[in-house]
């Protein structure tokens, strides 16, 4: 039987779809990346024996709950991992490469669930080994028990830093700091806000007393200036700012560490999207580049729905929410189900109260253009392609005045990682030279993740299949 | 399609955790030891091996985003190279080398 609904990502968002669509008798194919569900915040452990990273249980809960559901329908759905999707067109029609094979889907309803990747302001010395992003750093912890270094110092902005650096305490690393571009109290900027979103708020403090019983400090207001050694990280310099984000003269000081994690929020992964032609608004503090949805996450393009994250960034228990929503949707709309309304209003509640509660998170998640003005000239922006911030402000100074122009000018964004690293550091810089209103991402074409031509030779049509 | 699935399906099943046995590889003719199932970047990383590229300017480059996004972490594993070590799973006498892309 051909596929009805494919859904692409088995983080929350992607497997509480496939949980409606199946309940309601649809035939569902899950595609993830990696090996196991659970995305990359409920990344399960690898070989069972991951150090305890557990410290708030609701969190662990949830896991066993999206578990579970998964335990539910695995007999009735095919469930790619290891795959990736690789090319969309209009139809739908989705192109996925897995074990140097391909596979063609052309599903009734295509549900895009690829979640968020980390962003991180680039600052001098950001290329050393031992500065990593601070999920990636989780990741390791929750999937292989690995801690990424013996001194770590945590950096950035938003809630994440506190939960890494609070499982960093516990797998037994040396956290010098949390250091924070904003700090948590903005949040209570938004009370309503707050109460809407209590349940992540107590969380947050179980993260919060961790590290304050392990005498992890933590600075409000300072950012990284300079990452130091030569082979690999030795020390951080960081330095005071205020508000609008002006730095304090002479409050710089040097913190030695072997890890760096660092994260300043998270960019949806839209290129799929993208591809559909659906239109984007760029919002930093939401998640970069954000594709435009109805509340049922129904798009402009002809049967393609967008669940979770890469929607917008509202967190976990939302993308949960939203998978469920997209999913029922998905029955009813395409494939002319009756779906049950009960599941759908508390989905929607849900979603209600995280929408609600991102308005006070997004308060510690704004960027000042100033943490940019501390970069060396000669720092690489586009890692891949090794395009440096004076390469960038000579090609927006010559007259390059969009994203497309830039990369077309100096490669960046070309490289291997499709810009998901770089492109919002080169929006800021556009954005502060040429005061924009709207900021178009680059044009999102096939292929959208690097894959051999021989997985794209090896290719087969899955209709008929099953 | 459906076989090869059920096949993958048993491998990673989960709530299918095996017993932790040690894994032997190699890197830059280094003998490392790892636990099955790490990925070649978790293993370098508990082993205190940092550096697994070094770019075309000369400068080291090490694992990054830990999730297969950045493809920093690229080297060259069992010859082929541009191979992500955080995205791959450590196999016995595995053959781990730095990508040299300033040669």
């Amino acid at each position: 039987m051909k596929s009805q609904v494919v859904i692409v990502g088995a983080g929350p968002a992607g497997v509480m779809a496939a949980f409606e669509a199946v309940k309601y008798g649809c035939h569902v194919t899950l595609i993830d990346e990696s090996p196991r569900i659970g995305g990359q915040i409920y990344r399960q452990a690898a070989n069972g024996i991951a150090k305890r990273t557990n410290i708030v249980q609701k969190e662990q809960d949830r896991k066993k709950i999206l578990m579970a559901a998964f335990e539910q329908i695995s007999d009735r759905i095919d469930f790619l991992p290891e795959a990736t999707a690789y090319a969309a067109f209009p139809g739908p029609e989705l192109h996925v490469t897995q074990h140097n094979h391909s596979f063609v889907f052309q599903p009734k309803v295509l549900i895009l669930a690829t979640g968020v990747s980390e962003y991180t302001v680039p600052f001098s010395g950001w290329t050393l080994p031992g500065v990593m992003f601070a999920g990636g750093v989780q990741a390791l912890m929750k999937e292989y028990g690995v801690c990424a270094g013996k001194q770590a110092l945590v950096a950035g902005a938003g809630p994440l830093s506190i939960a890494v650096g609070a499982q960093l305490v516990e797998a037994n690393a040396k956290v010098q700091a949390i250091a924070l571009l904003n700090p948590l109290s903005d949040m209570t900027a938004k009370p309503f806000s707050l109460w809407a979103g209590r349940q992540m708020i107590r969380e947050g403090f179980t993260y919060l007393k961790k590290l304050k019983r392990s005498g992890v400090p933590t600075l409000n207001r300072w950012r990284v200036i300079r990452a130091h050694g030569k082979d690999c990280l030795k020390a951080v310099t960081l330095g005071k700012m205020i508000r609008n984000g002006q730095a304090v003269p002479n409050t710089e000081k040097t913190i030695q560490c072997d890890l760096l994690a660092v994260n300043y929020g998270f960019s949806s992964n839209s290129e799929l999207a993208r591809m559909f032609g659906i239109e984007v608004v760029f919002n930093p503090e939401f998640g970069g580049w954000i594709p435009q949805l109805d509340v049922f996450g129904g798009t402009t393009a002809k049967g393609v729905l967008i669940a979770g994250d890469c929607g917008g960034v509202l967190g976990g228990v939302a993308a949960a929410a939203r998978g469920s929503i997209a999913g029922a949707t998905a029955a009813k709309k395409f494939c002319g189900k009756a779906v049950d309304q009960t599941t759908l209003t508390a989905a929607f509640a849900e979603l209600k109260r995280h929408q609600l509660f991102q308005k006070a998170v997004r308060k510690t998640l704004h960027i000042p253009f100033e943490v940019y003005e501390l970069l060396d000239p000669e720092t690489h922006i586009c890692r891949c392609e090794g395009v440096s911030l004076e390469r960038l402000q000579q090609s927006i100074d010559e007259g390059h005045h969009t994203i497309n122009a830039i990369k077309r000018n100096t490669r960046a964004g070309m490289g291997r990682c499709g810009g998901r690293v770089c492109l919002r550091s080169v929006a800021a810089l556009l954005n502060e030279k040429r005061k924009l209103t709207e900021i178009e991402p680059m044009t999102a074409r096939p292929v959208a993740r690097p894959v051999t031509l021989g997985s794209i030779a090896n290719q087969s049509n899955c209709e008929g299949q099953g | 399609m459906k076989q090869r699935n059920s096949q993958v399906n048993e491998r990673t099943g989960c709530f299918a955790q095996s017993s932790t046995n040690t894994v032997t590889f190699f890197f830059e003719g280094k003998l490392i030891k790892a636990k099955s199932g790490d990925s070649v970047a978790a293993a370098l990383l508990e082993a205190g091996e940092l550096i697994l590229r070094i770019d075309p300017s000369g400068s080291p480059r090490g694992v990054v985003c830990g999730i297969g996004v950045c493809w920093e972490c690229r080297c060259i594993i069992n010859d082929v190279p541009n191979t992500r070590a955080c995205q791959t799973e450590v196999r016995p006498d595995m053959k781990v080398l730095r990508q040299r892309e300033d040669l």
